[in-house]
Formats: structure tokens, C-alpha cells, sequence
């Protein structure tokens, strides 16, 4: 029987090139900021969630007195307040964001 | 046996079998010729794998040795190389998303005035809600104003990622 070692050793050689080249080719698109850390992309989302969110509750006590006309201001402060979390709970919880952010990537293109 | 014939018999290289007698590996006797038992015993159960066939079992552990060395290392490259790719994303696409989430939070803004919270809002001020209405088409063009571009934040946080 023809022994199977060299066979089995150049294949394995094999593999191990295929993995080597694969690496590389990760660098080469990390080296050309074609390929990003996750980590990072999250990191600046969730900044920017922030800042979005102190943005919207905090702008009932800057704009509520103006907006309140008539009314009581700080009633439609608390009242903004409240519009403003209920808006921000929406948002965080809206099953259409994620699906339309894997449709738009999937189909390569951004939305019009 | 003598050098070259050892070597022939063994599929080795001439050289290679002086070489292992000049380390002391394999013994000449007086008329310089080689025991191929002593040879056998001190040599030539460490030789690699390819010569498995003419090393019987010692050859063959030998191979079975570097395969499982080959393929261990293999599975720690695969490993080590799928860790570090799940580290990373394309950017481009990582792009498309963070525009289509901007676009997404500003929806949310600009319909959230016709929405159940305003609705919320009219009751807990005892409001008309077409007055209710205005005042938060005031109050989100507001907030927005302060938000600014929030897409070119996104694809700016994403570049500078």
C-alpha cells in the first residue's frame, strides 16, 4: 500500500498556506482602512447614542418655557420630558432598524 | 557494509551517513566498513518520515508524530485567524449602516409628532391634539437643529473608526 504521510503532510502544508494567505490578506485590509475593529465602530455608536439622547432630554428644559406659550411651562417641560424618552425608547426598540440596516447593506447601495 | 552501500540500502545520501559518522552516530570497524544493525539502532530510527518504508515502524511513528504536529498547528492557525477576523468588519458596509441608523433616528424624529407619544403628550396637558401638534413640530425641529448632521457624524465616526 503507497504511503499515505507525504500525501497527507502536503496537504496539510497546503492548508496551513491557505490560512497564511488569508492572514495576509487581512492585513493588507486593515492596513488599507478597508476593514475596521468592531470594537471601535461600537464604541463611537454608542457615543453617539448618547450624545443623541442627553441632545433629546435635555431640550425640554432649554426650549419648554418658549414652547409652553399659554400654557404652564413647566408642565410642558415634564410633558416634553416625557414625549422625548417615550421617542427614545421607539427608537431604541424599533424591530425596523436593524432590518433596514442588514437590507441596505445587503444590497450594497444606500437608501434614496 | 561499506558507506555507499549502507547509504544505497538505507535510500540515504552518502554524505549524510559520513557526516553521522564523523558525530560519532554510526561506528566504522577497523576496515571502515559499518554494521548495519549498529547503524540501524543509533541512525536510523530517527530519520523522517518520508523513509518509512524503509524504516519499518520506527519510520512510521515518526510520520505519524509530524502529522499530528502538522495538523495541530493547523488548527491553531485556523484558530488564531478566525479570532482576529472576527475583530474586523468592512468598513464600507460598516458605513451603509451607520447612514441607514442616522436616517432611521431622524424617521423616528420627524414622525414622532403624529405619533401615540403625542397623543400621550395632548392628554397630560388636557390640549387639543392639532395643538399638541405643533408644539412638538416645533420641539423635535428644535432638538434637530441642536443634533445637527447626524449622518455625517455617522460616516465620520465611521472613517475615523
Amino acid at each position: 500500500m503507497a504511503d499515505p504521510a507525504p500525501d497527507m503532510l502536503l496537504r496539510l502544508h497546503s492548508a496551513a498556506n491557505v490560512v497564511r494567505a488569508k492572514h495576509t490578506d487581512l492585513q493588507v485590509r486593515i492596513r488599507r482602512r478597508d476593514a475596521v475593529e468592531i470594537t471601535r465602530l461600537k464604541a463611537a455608536a454608542v457615543s453617539r447614542g448618547h450624545r443623541f439622547r442627553d441632545l433629546v432630554l435635555g431640550s425640554p428644559a432649554r426650549h419648554g418655557a418658549v414652547l409652553a406659550g399659554d400654557l404652564e411651562p413647566g408642565a410642558v417641560t415634564a410633558a416634553l420630558e416625557a414625549f422625548g424618552r417615550a421617542v427614545l425608547v421607539e427608537m431604541a426598540s424599533g424591530p425596523g432598524r436593524l432590518r433596514l440596516a442588514a437590507e441596505i447593506a445587503r444590497q450594497g447601495g444606500a437608501p434614496s | 557494509m561499506s558507506v555507499k552501500g549502507y547509504a544505497r540500502a538505507r535510500g540515504a545520501d552518502p554524505k549524510t551517513i559520513r557526516r553521522k559518522i564523523a558525530e560519532g552516530v554510526i561506528a566504522r570497524d577497523a576496515d571502515g566498513l559499518i554494521d548495519p544493525e549498529q547503524a540501524d539502532a543509533a541512525w536510523a530510527s530517527t530519520r523522517q518520515a518520508p523513509r518509512q518504508h524503509i524504516n519499518g515502524e520506527a519510520g512510521a511513528q515518526a510520520a505519524t508524530a509530524r502529522i499530528a504536529a502538522a495538523a495541530s498547528k493547523l488548527r491553531l492557525m485556523q484558530q488564531r485567524f478566525e479570532q482576529e477576523d472576527g475583530r474586523y468588519t468592512d468598513r464600507a458596509a460598516a458605513a451603509i449602516v451607520a447612514r441607514c441608523e442616522a436616517r432611521y433616528a431622524l424617521d423616528v424624529m420627524h414622525a414622532a409628532p403624529d405619533s401615540a407619544a403625542a397623543d400621550a403628550f395632548a392628554r397630560s396637558l388636557g390640549i387639543d391634539t392639532g395643538i399638541a401638534r405643533t408644539i412638538l413640530r416645533k420641539f423635535i425641529a428644535l432638538v434637530l437643529a441642536e443634533v445637527g448632521d447626524l449622518e455625517a457624524q455617522a460616516m465620520r465616526d465611521v472613517e475615523m473608526a
